[in-house]
């Protein structure tokens, strides 16, 4: 075991995968220089034919990750910003997501793209704020939400052994937090939720930074045992884990950082309303942040995100 | 380039001489008053720093009528300041106040004053490109004679929207003046790493775009560019294409020493050569004094009303109040007669 910080965990494990997968490489603005901190001494190692710096073109050079993954290789796309997976969007969705179905199975499209989420340390204003995965969720795009040190080196490298295009978000708000890390990388297979907390009155599934704020909740109530449900990966969702823990607790409370309408907690909720909804003994309720553009005033950004106070809230509407 | 402006300077308007001096310093003073609130606390977001390009923002807004509209980028004060945005405004939307631009909404990289027909700073690389465009084509449906600038950095020459909108603007002979500021990097990326071909310029001269390549250390020089091309784009001559070469003194952003103090990407000497041998305003004031247009007393006296301003702005952008923040969801969808949206974050 080592103490490790998550983006530690981040550089540690792209240098794993580089070395065990000679397929794969990193492209991105500003890698070789490690401007996000998380591809520290990979150009060194690796060379500048794996490590790749870009140019300011998004849809571009999604557009050769495309193709690079069609001749064999495994490419791995860092992003600066959340939200420039807008801009790379057509590449995303029209292409590396229906390829695979396109051409029968032809090819398949192994591309791994790593996105800072959603803004933090704050302030970072609208453009700049997002999570962006209900609208991949949404096409189809496997998505992957690593909320601790350890669950970064096991989910990376599943991603990256992954065929299908896989989108790993990096919460910002988790970055600097450290916990102990197993010398041997985890195997975490995609689509495997982990229950973070154990508990029995009510489940909150929670995704991203707001695991960490259900834990601390969960902590901090008296008189309700809560358990924490963290599914690691959107899509493919861990159903089963998820259910077990509603039909134990039979109440749930899903907790997400996206926009709240078409958002992950919708889907989730949706899930759990239908397949477990024999075991709820209240409505299943949602925390997300607010459908509104992120202000650049903290006051407005605080007042549309997920917080603490409102999880707590939403807990105690649905145990009684 | 002292003595070259000094031929320059010639017989030249004097307001617009002082005037242009005015407003390069007010941008510099501007952006080492927010560096200091940037390390004081007081501003909650990222700032990217104009210092060591204010002749382009200057040179180019000067040249402008104030119908003419400018889109901008994440790094854009200057070309605000430069069009006429109210710097009491612009430093209190950087510490997100009532009082600021926006009402705090935006920050650095998002005034706007349309007003003024400041399109607006952008944080997407360019993004604001073909609002301006569009502001054209609107101008056209109008029948009126505005011209627009787009101000965007180097790295954004690769972007497919702004080719897409220049190849646009060439086939509709829109009156856009591409201003490409050329300040070596994208972050730590070296143009001459990323940008394929001779030239910036030739970027533009694939679309058939009257395209030239200037320094941007010379207000004079920018303005007088500018002033053409900006006859010509009015004229129906359709859009202009002028790369700026400059040199951001600062960081790429304001968190960027904390970040990258163990590893740079530009040296020493290279920033100590820009900073003393070609600083647009050091080098203007000098060449000012010495063509015997404007004395030292003056240019003195214009330091010391803009160290009053600023500092006035920052009193005002620290003392004001902040917006509470349940009106987060106003403006947030056009008209609001959905009372189910926006949705809350819990209900
Ligand atoms: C489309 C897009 N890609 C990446 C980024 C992250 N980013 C912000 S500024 C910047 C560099 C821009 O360089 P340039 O256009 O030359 O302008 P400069 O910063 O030099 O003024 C990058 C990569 C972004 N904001 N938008």
């Amino acid at each position: 075991m080592s103490d490790t910080s998550y983006v530690g965990a981040i550089v540690e494990s792209y240098h794993e995968v580089l070395a065990e997968f000679p397929e794969a490489f990193v492209m991105g603005e500003d890698v070789r220089l490690a401007l996000m901190g998380t591809t520290h001494d990979l150009v060194d190692e690796y060379g500048e034919d794996r490590v790749v710096d870009v140019p300011i073109s998004e849809q571009g050079f999604h557009g050769l990750a495309v193709g690079a993954a069609m001749d064999g290789k495994r490419p791995i796309v860092e992003h600066q910003i959340n939200t420039m997976s807008y801009l790379a969007m057509d590449q995303l969705a029209n292409n590396a997501q229906r390829l695979r179905h396109m051409t029968d199975g032809q090819v398949s499209i192994p591309i791994t793209i790593t996105i800072p989420s959603a803004g933090a340390p704050g302030s970072a204003s609208a453009q700049h704020s997002d999570y962006t995965y209900p609208v991949l969720m949404h096409l189809g795009v496997k998505v992957v939400v690593p909320t601790t040190p350890t669950d970064v080196k096991g989910l990376l490298h599943s991603a990256v052994a992954e065929d299908d295009p896989v989108v790993v978000y990096w919460p910002a708000k988790l970055q600097s937090t450290r916990e102990e890390v197993p010398e041997e990388t985890p195997e975490i297979p995609l689509g495997e939720a982990d229950v973070k907390r154990e508990g029995d009155d009510v489940t909150v599934v929670a995704v991203g930074e707001t695991v960490r704020m259900a834990r601390s909740v969960a902590d901090d109530l008296d008189g309700v045992s809560v358990e924490v449900v963290d599914p690691r990966t959107l899509l493919p969702l861990d159903e089963q884990t998820i259910f077990e823990s509603v039909e134990k607790t039979g109440r749930a409370v899903v907790v997400d950082g996206g926009y709240r309408t078409c958002g992950a907690a919708a889907e989730i909720a949706s899930r759990i309303s239908n397949e477990a909804f024999w075991s709820l003994d209240a409505p299943v309720k949602r925390v997300t942040r607010a459908d509104v553009p992120i202000s650049y005033s903290p006051p407005e950004e605080e007042y549309t995100l997920p917080d603490e106070e409102t999880i707590s809230r939403a807990i105690s509407d649905v145990v009684p | 380039m002292e003595k070259q402006l000094v031929s320059q300077i010639g017989d030249r308007d004097e307001d617009l001489l002082v005037e242009m001096y005015r407003q390069m310093k007010q941008i510099r003073e501007f952006e080492i008053a927010a560096g200091e609130l940037v390390r004081a606390g007081e501003i909650p977001g990222p700032i990217h720093p104009y210092i060591g390009q204010e002749a382009i923002a200057v040179g180019t807004c000067t040249a402008l009528d104030d119908e003419d509209i400018i889109g901008s980028t994440h790094r854009g004060h200057g070309h605000v300041l430069a069009k006429g945005a109210d710097l009491d405004g612009m430093m209190a939307e950087l510490t997100a106040r009532e009082a600021g631009l926006n009402r705090g909404r935006g920050g650095s990289m998002h005034m706007v004053d349309f007003s003024l027909g400041i399109f607006g700073c952008n944080a997407i690389v360019g993004a604001s490109v073909p609002h301006v465009a569009g502001g054209m084509l609107s101008g056209r449906i109008d029948g009126d004679d505005r011209v627009g600038v787009s101000f965007f950095g180097e790295g954004a020459i690769n972007q497919g929207v702004v080719h897409e909108t220049m190849n646009m603007a060439a086939i509709w002979d829109l009156p856009v003046i591409f201003v490409c500021e050329n300040n070596k990097y994208a972050v730590s990326t070296d143009v001459e790493y990323a940008a394929a071909g001779d030239s910036l310029a030739s970027r533009g001269e694939a679309y058939g775009i009257e395209s030239r390549t200037i320094t941007g250390q010379n207000v004079l020089t920018v303005h007088e560019t500018i002033s053409e091309a900006v006859d010509d784009a009015r004229a129906g001559e359709g859009p202009q294409f002028v790369e700026c070469e400059t040199y951001r003194y600062k960081g790429h952003f304001s968190g960027e020493e904390a970040i990258l103090s163990d590893r740079s990407y530009r040296s020493d000497e290279e920033i100590r050569d820009w900073k003393e041998n070609r600083d647009p305003i050091e080098t203007f004031g000098e060449a000012l004094v010495e063509s015997g247009r404007v004395d030292a007393e003056t240019l003195r006296e214009i330091d010391d009303e803009i160290d009053e301003e600023v500092s006035s702005a920052v009193d005002l952008a620290t003392e004001s109040d902040l917006p509470s923040g349940d009106r987060a969801p106003e403006n947030a969808y056009a008209d609001q007669e959905y009372p189910a949206f926006p949705a809350p974050k819990y209900r």
